[in-house]
């Protein structure tokens, strides 16, 4: 009973209170919830923010990991940039790279998630979705060192394949033409589980009952996808186009190693497969750039931020279904 | 519109039997309600009709023509769904039209078809929005529309009321049997409420346990249940069921109910000859309807005491609920009762309005030959 009495009569009390020191009481919030997140903000500030920060200063300098004196030189770092041949060239190579390799995942990985979807039902479904998810678990470097087994002219498998087909070899990595091709291929291999995965999630959102009223309504294979799959999709395929874009742009590690590895070279044959994140680490770590290489970094930051922007345009005009 | 039948038709999923073999037949143009608790098998049966689940025996015809090997794009039903299952995606119209476009007829002619039917269902002030701006009841006629604008052979319903609220509700139910006396589509309308099976059907299949119960019209399902259970599903409240057994009392036979031994009802004489024939000695279970209580007969009553503990008005009539010794019995009646609680009271059943049933649950008929009875 008294607890019951002291229940009903606190509110007023309490509301007054609250009304007297209600700035107190804000404050000591605050100060709460600012020392809560303080830990973790101090660690992104340290390691994130911090040099991003750092990075977008340097870029106007003239800067030198050896020596205390920088001078500024406003635009300059990029007006160097736009005269050097191998900037335009690892622009044009990373735009082929998105170019050909975000389609061309976006529909397997499609195609691969509505054939599982088939089959998941069936026996060996959950199997058949672990093989394809596989890949993606495995670290890029360790695999990367196999596909340039995979890729090996003489005696790789891939050329044993072609071979099979009756097509003619090929030199993959050490062609100008192929090496690029033969990154896509890899790239292809570890992250088309990813993005298979997701677009199953966005198939098992579609209401079953949508699809069934579909069935009964004659719809079925060519016409169930492209009426009711496609537009239903919509907003899993506009976030795996931006994800696989954003992915692909700042390829780094297969490229790396597969045309070069530690012993140097990497980013050829005549830097064939030489795109703008390898391009900004030869520059800041082999030839210790960093100026310049920071100056790339914000070009490379302002075209993913370009390319995502007209994404969500396309989207929002043509992703109706939300 | 075609005729349906089943032939044996059963369903398992994995080791799991939702569907005993089954026999059914439903004539071209009725309404057949399919009516049973949730998990019952009601919407397998359906969706077997409407291709969605593939019989594990057995054959599905409609119009004499086997459909159980077709797959359910090119069955040609009409299906509503509990969720409506519009396409989020689509224009209402572009929703009615759907089905028609499958069916490669032109452009002029679809839309011609969708304003008709949609001026018939009132929804034509709606064909140009999308479906996130419409009411559930709103959603439900275009469920409705978009399967009826492709004059299927066979309409099926999933429970196509019960997510919109009462008043809503009953509109619907007369709409939609309006609808079916227009068009004349047969019907096959699944739901778990007994008043919606009772009130649109032509006849009423109940089903439990993945079996089929009893077939018949609603009077026929409400006057003589071929079992409890059927007995116990219709009506509100329940039908109240008494189990004991019948014993020797005098010249005659007499009731002795299993939880009250010591108060024996003795039989009218036709009764207990009869009784006689089909039961024997054998326990037995005693139902009446809450409402048969206190009618007027010409001929004897069964006498129980009763002592009411809740009265309820709801107007026109009230149920009173109480008990018979520690048996709860329901009443129905537009009598204003007299507000006495816990008095005893004695209750007249007239005979006739005493329903029978076997101990294993299934109905006594006293007009049919003599069951003959497995001794142990």
């Amino acid at each position: 009973m008294a607890q019951a009495r002291s229940l009903t009569q606190n509110p007023p009390q309490s509301a007054s209170a609250a009304r007297s020191d209600s700035w107190g009481t804000r404050i000591k919030t605050s100060i709460l919830g600012y020392g809560l997140i303080l830990p973790s903000l101090l660690v992104f500030l340290t390691f994130f923010y911090g040099p991003a920060i750092f990075l977008a200063y340097i870029a106007f300098f003239h800067w030198n990991i050896f020596s205390a004196n920088s001078t500024f030189v406003g635009l300059g770092n990029f007006l160097k940039l736009f005269h050097q041949p191998v900037f335009w060239q690892s622009l044009l190579n990373t735009a082929y790279y998105v170019v050909v390799l975000v389609p061309v995942t976006a529909l397997l990985a499609l195609a691969l998630a509505l054939l599982l979807r088939e089959g998941l039902s069936r026996r060996g479904g959950g199997i058949s979705r672990a093989f394809i998810f596989l890949p993606h678990v495995t670290p890029v470097v360790a695999t990367s060192i196999i596909w340039v087994w995979i890729f090996n002219p003489q005696f790789g498998l891939a050329n044993t394949v072609l071979h099979f087909l009756h097509l003619p070899a090929l030199n993959w990595l050490e062609s100008v033409h192929w090496a690029l091709p033969s990154v896509m291929v890899y790239t292809l291999w570890h992250s088309v589980g990813l993005y298979t995965v997701l677009f199953l999630a966005g198939l098992a959102s579609i209401p079953r009952s949508v699809i069934e009223a579909a069935t009964t309504d004659g719809a079925h294979g060519w016409r169930m996808f492209k009426r009711v799959f496609w537009p239903m999709l919509g907003p899993i395929t506009f976030f795996v186009v931006v994800l696989a874009s954003i992915n692909t742009m700042q390829t780094f590690s297969q490229i790396y190693t597969l045309t070069g590895g530690p012993h140097g070279g990497a980013g050829g044959p005549a830097f064939s497969t030489t795109t703008d994140s390898l391009l900004i680490y030869q520059t800041a770590f082999l030839y210790l750039h960093f100026s310049l290489a920071s100056a790339m970094s914000i070009i490379l930051f302002i075209l993913i931020m370009t390319l995502t922007l007209i994404q969500k345009w396309v989207a929002d005009r043509f992703v109706f279904y939300r | 519109m075609a005729s349906i039948e089943f032939r044996n038709v059963s369903k398992m999923f994995g080791s799991q039997r939702v569907l005993a073999p089954t026999h059914l037949g439903i004539p071209n143009g009725e309404f057949f309600t399919v009516v049973g608790p949730s998990g019952s098998g009601k919407s397998t049966l359906l969706r077997l009709i409407a291709g969605l689940e593939v019989p594990s025996t057995g054959e599905i015809l409609f119009d004499g023509e086997r459909v159980d090997n077709k797959p359910a794009y090119s069955r040609n039903v009409g299906m509503v769904f509990q969720n409506y299952a519009i396409y989020p995606h689509m224009t209402i119209s572009q929703n009615m039209s759907f089905g028609l476009e499958a069916q490669k007829i032109p452009k002029a002619q679809i839309n011609q078809k969708v304003k008709e039917v949609a001026k018939i269902l009132e929804i034509d002030g709606l064909l140009a929005k999308r479906p996130g701006q419409l009411s559930g009841g709103q959603k439900q006629r275009v469920a409705l529309g978009r399967a009826l604008v492709r004059n299927p052979r066979v309409f099926l319903m999933d429970e196509p009321l019960s997510n919109l609220d009462t008043q809503l509700r009953e509109r619907m139910r007369k709409e939609i049997r309006l609808l079916h006396e227009t068009f004349q589509i047969t019907t096959v309308y699944v739901t778990h409420d007994q008043t919606e099976a009772m009130t649109m059907a032509d006849r009423i299949c109940v089903v439990n346990g993945g079996e089929i119960q009893q077939i018949g019209t609603p009077e026929d399902i409400y006057q003589h249940p071929a079992n409890i259970f059927v007995a116990k599903f219709f009506g509100s409240p329940a039908m109240n069921v008494i189990a004991g057994r019948l014993v020797p009392y005098k010249e005659t036979l007499a009731f002795e109910p299993e939880h009250d031994p010591e108060r024996l009802s003795p039989l009218p004489a036709d009764l207990a000859a009869r009784g006689r024939e089909h039961v024997l000695d054998g326990p037995v279970f005693l139902g009446f309807r809450p409402e048969a209580v206190g009618q007027e007969t010409s001929g004897t009553a069964w006498e129980i005491p009763f002592v009411p503990v809740t009265i309820e008005s709801l107007g026109s009539h009230y149920q009173i609920h109480g008990q018979w010794c520690d048996q709860p019995i329901s009443l129905s009646t537009s009598i204003r009762p007299v507000r006495e609680r816990h008095k005893v009271l004695n209750l007249l059943i007239p005979w006739t309005d005493v329903h029978w049933f076997y101990e294993d649950g299934s109905r006594i008929n006293f007009a049919a030959p003599v069951r003959v009875r497995q001794e142990a």
